[in-house]
Formats: C-alpha cells, sequence, structure tokens
C-alpha cells in the first residue's frame, strides 16, 4: 500500500519534471534564437561606418580637384557627393532611423548633417570657382565632427546592442546549464531511488526464497528431528528405486520403539521429544555408517522409516535388522536424563517391480507390526501373507457394514457344566459371523478389527441382548457369559446399555456373567472398574476370562471382587499333567476360595480333563467335551428333547 | 542545358541588333566580366529593361515604408550574359562589394532594381541598380547576411 502509494507520487513528481522541462527549455530556445536573431538585425554600425568612409571620399576627391582641377576630378567629385547623399538617403530609412529613435542629441546631429549636405548640392555646380572649392572643403569640414560621431555612436551602439545580446545569451546558457544540472540531478536522484528500491526488492527476493526454502524444508522434513518425513522418503526411495536399484538392494525398514508411551507418561512430553531427537540422531549416524546413501526419516510419534542400501558382500538385511535392534542396547543421553528404549523392526526388500513408494512403505509397516506382535525388539520381514491379511482386514471392515444389516452377527452359546452336579449351569455366548458366502467366522477374525472399526459397539450390544432373550428361551434357570471387550467399555456407556438390554429382553441380572479379559483388567483403568463395580451392584457377575495368559501378576486379582475366574485353556494338559500345573491349580483354588469367586475351567475335551479339574477343584468346566458351540435353537431343541435327562448322561452318550 | 543555351543565343543577337545608342539611356551602366560567355560586357539601362522586369514591394532598413521595386531578375540577367559560376561578386560605387551565391537566385527570386517607386534610381537615391531581396515576403532574409548581400550603387558583377 506504501509503496504503490510512493510509486504513484515518484511518477506525479516524474511527469511534471518534465512537463516543466519541456516548457522551460522551449521557452529558453526562444529566448536564445531571439537574442541570436537579434544580433543578425541591422547593423547600423557598419552602416555609419562606411558612411564615415563615403564622407572622407568625398573630402579627397573635392581636395584632389582643387590640387588638379580636371573634368575627371570634378566628376569624381560629383560622384562622391551623390554617394553621399545616398547615404544620406540610406541613413532616413527605418533601420538608422530606429537607432536615431534611440538618441535624440544624435537626431539633431543627424538633421543638421542632411541639411548642410542639401545646401553644398547648389556649391557643387561653380566648383570651378576656387573661392566656391574652399567653402565646400570648408563646409565639409565642419561636418566632419558630426559624421565622426554619428558613426562612433552607432558603433557604440551596436557594441551595447552586442554586449546585451551576449549577456542574455550567456544568462540563457548559464540557465540552461543549471537546468541541465538539475535534470541530471533528478534523473541521478532517480537512479538512486531504483537502486534502492531494487536493492529492498533483491532483498525481498532473498527473504522470499529463504522463507520458500524453509517451508520446503518444513514441508520435507520432520520439526522435531530435522529428519525426512514421510514424503520426502517417499520421493527419495522412487528416486532411489529409478536409478539404483540395478545394481544393488534396497530395503525398507519401519521401526517404532516399545513401550514408548509410557516413557512419554513418565518423564513427559518435552522428555519424549528428547528421547526420539536423540533416537534420530543415532539411527542417522548409524545408517550412515552403514553406507552412505542410507536415509533416515520419521514418519511421526515413534515410528521411523529407514532407507537401507545392500552393495555385494554386505551382510544380509536380516543381519541388518539385528544391528539396528543393537543399537538401541545403549541407553540414550537425553536433557532429560538417561534412556533406555528398544525398538521393533519390520522390513522390506525393495523388489525391481514394485515401484510405487506407498506400497512398500505399507509393506514395512505390515512387517512391523508382525515384528511388535512377537513381542519386544522383535524382527519381522515382510512377506506375501501379511498383505493377505490386510486384504482381508479391509475387506471384512467393509463387509461388516453389510453384517450389521443383514444381522450376521449372531451368538453361538457354549454349555457350562457343574462340575460336581454334571449339570448345565450356564452358556458362554461366543459371537460368530454368518457370512453369506465365507461360510461361519470365529471372532478372532473379525473382533478386532470391529474394535478399531468403532462397529464393536452395535455387534456387542446385539450379542448381549440376543444372549439375554435367547437364554430365556433355552432355560429357565441357566445363566449366560457375554464378552465384553476393551472398545465396549472404554468407547460407550456400557453400564446404561447393559441395564437396559435387561430391562427391554426382561433378564434378571443375577443370570447375567459379563467376561472381561486379563488384559483389559490389567490397563487398572479406574472407570472400567467403576462400570464393572456399579453392574456388578445390580446383581450382574463378573469374570475374569483367559486368565493366566497376560503379563499379570496374582497379586492384581486382589483389586477387584471377581464372580469367576475363568482358568485359560493353555493350562488344560493333554494328558495326565504335572506336578507344577497341579501346584498351580490348587494355588488358584486357593486364592477364588479366598475371594469367594468361582473357579471355571475352558477348553476341557476329555473325560480325564474333566475328571481333573473336578479333582483339583474347580467348580465349573466347559468345552467340547460338554458340546460345541452351537446356535440357540440347538438347545432349545435339545432342551425340549432331554427336558428331563441329565447333563451327565448326555455327555456320557458323546 | 539545350534550352538554357538557346535563351543565350537568342539574347546575344538581341544584344547584337540592338547595338547600345547614346544618350542617357544609351549609356552603360553595368558592367558584367568574370565568367561569362563574352568574357566582359557593358549593358545600358536599356538592356536590362529588355528584360522580363519583376516587381517587389517590401520594406527595407534603407527606406521607409513599403516600397515597390523593378527590375530585372538577377537569374534572367545571370542567364543572359551566360553566366557559370558558384558566386556573384556585386561591386558598388562606393566601392563596397558583396558576394551572391547563385543558390540565392532561385531560392528567393533577388531583383537587380532599375526602379524605386516606378522612378528610376540615381546615384543619390542608391542607384542606378539596386540588388533587392523579398524581404516581407520571405521574413528569414532580414539578417545581416542578406542585408550585406543587397547592394546598392551598383556598378558592376563579377561572376566567380
Amino acid at each position: 500500500m506504501h509503496r504503490s502509494f510512493f510509486t504513484v507520487l515518484l511518477s506525479a513528481v516524474f511527469l511534471l519534471i518534465v512537463l516543466v522541462t519541456f516548457r522551460l527549455h522551449e521557452s529558453l530556445h526562444d529566448t536564445q534564437s531571439e537574442t541570436i536573431g537579434r544580433t543578425m538585425q541591422y547593423d547600423a554600425a557598419w552602416n555609419g561606418a562606411n558612411g564615415r568612409l563615403e564622407f572622407y571620399q568625398l573630402i579627397a576627391s573635392a581636395q584632389k580637384f582643387l590640387l588638379d582641377p580636371s573634368e575627371t576630378n570634378l566628376r569624381d567629385t560629383e560622384l562622391r557627393y551623390d554617394i553621399l547623399v545616398s547615404r544620406i538617403s540610406v541613413w532616413e530609412g527605418e533601420g538608422f532611423q530606429a537607432f536615431l529613435g534611440t538618441r535624440p542629441d544624435l537626431r539633431e546631429v543627424f538633421n543638421e548633417l542632411k541639411h548642410s549636405l542639401t545646401d553644398l548640392e547648389s556649391s557643387l555646380r561653380d566648383l570651378s570657382d576656387p573661392a566656391r572649392l574652399e567653402t565646400f572643403l570648408a563646409t565639409l569640414e565642419d561636418l566632419k565632427p558630426n559624421l565622426d560621431r554619428l558613426a562612433s555612436e552607432a558603433y557604440r551602439g551596436n557594441l551595447e546592442l552586442n554586449a546585451t545580446a551576449h549577456a542574455d545569451l550567456l544568462e540563457s546558457f548559464r540557465l540552461e546549464a543549471l537546468f541541465f544540472i538539475g535534470v541530471l540531478s533528478f534523473e541521478t536522484l532517480l537512479l538512486v531511488i531504483a537502486l534502492l528500491q531494487n536493492n529492498s526488492l533483491s532483498a525481498a527476493n532473498r527473504r522470499i526464497r529463504k522463507n520458500a526454502e524453509e517451508l520446503a524444508f518444513l514441508a520435507h522434513n520432520d520439526s522435531l528431528t530435522g529428519l525426512p518425513n514421510r514424503d520426502y522418503f517417499k520421493d527419495i526411495l522412487k528416486e532411489t528405486g529409478n536409478t539404483d536399484a540395478q545394481d544393488h538392494e534396497i530395503a525398507v525398514f519401519a521401526l517404532d520403539l516399545d513401550g514408548f508411551n509410557v516413557i512419554n507418561d513418565t518423564v513427559g512430553h518435552s522428555g519424549g521429544d528428547a528421547l526420539l531427537t536423540a533416537v534420530a540422531e543415532r539411527l542417522k549416524r548409524r545408517a550412515v555408517r552403514l553406507d552412505s546413501r542410507n536415509v533416515v526419516a520419521r514418519l511421526g510419534g515413534d515410528e521411523f522409516l529407514l532407507l537401507v542400501h545392500k552393495g555385494h558382500g554386505a551382510p544380509g538385511f536380516d543381519e541388518i535388522a539385528g544391528s539396528i535392534i543393537d543399537w538401541f542396547s545403549e541407553p540414550f543421553r537425553t536433557e532429560a536424563g538417561n534412556m533406555l528404549v528398544h525398538a521393533s523392526v519390520g522390513y522390506t526388500v525393495v523388489t525391481p517391480n514394485e515401484e510405487d513408494p506407498q506400497n512398500i512403505l505399507k509393506d514395512a509397516d505390515l512387517a512391523l507390526n508382525a515384528a511388535k506382535a512377537g513381542g519386544r525388539g522383535g524382527i519381522a520381514k515382510y512377506d506375501l501373507d501379511m498383505r493377505q491379511l490386510l486384504e482381508q482386514r479391509t475387506w471384512i471392515e467393509k463387509e461388516l457394514d453389510f453384517a450389521r444389516w443383514r444381522n450376521e452377527i449372531v451368538p453361538y452359546y457354549q454349555p457350562q457344566i457343574d462340575l460336581e452336579s454334571g449339570e448345565v449351569v450356564g452358556y458362554e455366548a461366543l459371537a460368530r459371523w454368518d457370512h453369506p458366502r465365507r461360510g461361519l467366522l470365529g471372532p478372532d477374525a473379525f473382533i478386532k478389527i470391529a474394535e478399531i472399526s468403532g462397529d464393536i459397539a452395535w455387534m456387542g450390544e446385539g450379542i448381549l441382548r440376543a444372549a439375554c432373550t435367547d437364554i430365556q428361551q433355552i432355560s429357565t434357570t441357566a445363566r449366560v457369559s457375554v464378552n465384553l471387550s476393551i472398545a465396549q467399555l472404554v468407547g460407550t456407556d456400557i453400564v446404561s446399555t447393559v441395564k437396559r438390554v435387561l430391562e427391554e429382553t426382561g433378564l434378571p441380572p443375577r443370570r447375567l456373567t459379563l467376561e472381561i479379559t486379563e488384559s483389559i483388567a490389567m490397563l487398572n483403568e479406574d472407570l472400567i472398574f467403576d462400570a464393572l463395580r456399579e453392574l456388578q451392584k445390580t446383581g450382574i457377575a463378573i469374570a475374569l476370562d483367559d486368565f493366566g495368559t497376560g503379563y499379570s501378576s496374582l497379586s492384581k486379582i486382589g483389586q477387584f471382587r471377581w464372580d469367576e475366574l475363568k482358568i485359560d485353556k493353555s493350562f488344560v494338559p493333554e494328558n495326565q499333567g504335572n506336578e507344577v500345573l497341579f501346584a498351580i491349580v490348587e494355588f488358584l483354588r486357593k486364592i477364588s476360595r479366598q475371594i469367594d469367586c468361582k473357579l471355571v475351567v475352558e477348553g476341557v475335551e476329555t473325560e480325564a480333563q474333566r475328571d481333573l479339574f473336578a479333582k483339583l477343584g474347580c467348580q465349573i468346566a466347559q468345552g467340547y467335551l460338554f458340546g460345541q458351540p452351537a446356535p440357540a435353537w440347538n438347545f432349545m431343541d435339545a432342551q425340549a428333547e432331554n427336558v428331563r435327562q441329565t447333563a451327565g448322561k448326555q455327555l456320557s452318550r458323546r | 542545358m539545350g534550352r538554357l543555351f538557346l535563351c543565350t543565343l537568342t539574347i546575344k543577337l538581341i544584344l547584337i541588333f540592338c547595338a547600345p545608342s547614346h544618350g542617357q539611356s544609351g549609356q552603360a551602366i553595368l558592367s558584367v566580366s568574370g565568367n561569362i560567355a563574352a568574357g566582359q560586357i557593358d549593358l545600358t539601362r536599356d538592356d536590362l529593361e529588355r528584360l522580363p522586369q519583376s516587381q517587389i514591394r517590401t520594406g527595407t532598413p534603407w527606406h521607409k515604408g513599403i516600397v515597390t521595386f523593378e527590375g530585372p531578375r538577377l537569374s534572367d540577367l545571370m542567364k543572359m550574359v551566360g553566366a557559370s559560376g558558384e558566386t556573384v561578386e556585386v561591386i558598388a560605387l562606393n566601392d563596397y562589394s558583396a558576394s551572391l551565391p547563385f543558390s540565392d537566385f532561385d531560392a528567393f527570386n533577388p531583383i537587380l532594381a532599375l526602379k524605386e517607386n516606378g522612378q528610376f534610381m540615381t546615384v543619390q537615391s542608391k542607384g542606378p541598380l539596386f540588388v533587392v531581396y523579398p524581404f516581407d515576403d520571405r521574413p528569414e532574409l532580414k539578417t545581416k547576411l542578406y542585408f550585406a548581400r543587397s547592394v546598392w550603387l551598383v556598378r558592376a558583377l563579377k561572376i566567380n
């Protein structure tokens, strides 16, 4: 705004100066022409001088005649007289009169001269008479001063005229010089301004370029570590694939830090950032030491990408993966203190026919997921199954939408037997997906995906509602167990959902058991336990599922008053079992007694196993021995058919 | 060229057959010399009057008011005497002289005036011949240069 105003002002001033310059120049030019013209005008001095000369020639001629009174001399004297008269007539012309007009004193001199000369004309006829000639000469002699004066004054007047013209011209030239200097100064000023502006433009240009470079750096690099970001990494990958792939192999490693969230929670975000910076530095240093062409990028969070080149004779990528894991064996020194963190690494070898960096990154990420699934410090190499798994997953996510509206996800029930009485005391509702083309899918195939996609909310509620309804048709006394997923507990208002479903289906709360896995319980989330307690108050039983599989220590069992502990099926021995197992189960039985909860065993497949756990003190058992998971109608029919038969007889028939 | 030659020849024949007569009008008033056909020739007022007469009405610094001058064009006179050259030196009775370029004759058509306001000019009135440029018609002539070429009391021409 300021700049444009300045430009307009400058232009206006410039235009004004050009106009003034033009007018001034014109006027100067006119003055000079006029002045020069003046000096070229009629010259009275010249005229005066010639007149004086003619006068003296007349005198000379007359004197000659006096000495030699010949006819020729007489004629000459007459001619000289005529010439002088002619001169007088010239002096009567406008040019000389203009000069005389400025000098009244000279006009008198001229008039006197003119009259005296006219008077002499008559004497001219009698010049042969010496006396007349004498008078003639005397008169001329008297006129001498007049002519001298006229001539010299005319000359002086002309000098003055010329002097004035000269002065005028000088003044005009001086003005022109001044004017020229002015224009030159102004132009210099303009030039300086233009240069300054150019300078500031250059500076602005430099600033803009610097900003653009910074922006480009920001766009290409991670602001925390300065490492390339995902997009830039992809560009580099594409470039590398285009040029280098032929003579050696390259692989993309995806890496993330194990338990980084815990570190972040412990040392705060600044500490976490300090760790990430230190990790980035070490990764880059070591990666470049392996091969100068290697590139390290940060995806965000605690995820890093490495582009690794492998020349001939270099160690294999698996070895390189191993050494990358080793880079984390020493603590990282940061401002927030020394920190030890481990990493998991997944990698994929870039094949020449895979050109899309996006796919390569996806493969590396899949491999990383696989590596993490294998526990801390894991290494995995991408293989095709991983992508198929991913494709399966994507497919399921898409299909879940249809499943909801086609009501394809239904509970199957597996009976639970009281080991003392042998009666069916409950059923565990297990989610099954009755897919029209794929057939029956177990929960492993879709529950985790549904948890991530959020489909678990409607799915969980659907299973719960179906279970609460079905159980009342299957039995009048048996309980039903329904699994709760972490997503239901955290993401939804589970308490009111359960209460509402119970109310709507009319199932008494005491007939419902909700199972949560040990891994959920170990999260130690107060909110989860608050919800569970709330549900427990209404009479619903809460079971700890998959007990013994996670990282949990036994002491944690005491944190909640569990109604059931479900021993994981991995504890069920194939044969007779051993002393250690017995000791563990015996220990669990004691605990369960102490905290007043039932001990349930899953995966019982043989009578021997049933007898074993019965002997060890488990109250309830579940497994193929007592029946595979089956749709509700199966049990309704069975119940009608065997309404008076005991469960024991049923079992023995199998 | 042929035309100029023919014209010159014609004028010469005229001059031969009309030999200068005596008396006031028969007296030679102009002597032409230098680079001309005849080498040197004296012309009377009659000779000059036989050429086509031209008038110039103009004011001059040497006269009062507007004056009508009459006389032959200098260009015609040059043709008549078969002059060839660059300049004409015009010489006056008072020994004043000026050099007139031929180019002036075609550019401005100056005349060698015999008459001023219908009267033959005498020596006392800047006669008998007066080189007159058309100052009023061509104001650019009003400079010292052309004033100096305006010779009065003309008595001779010398073609250079």
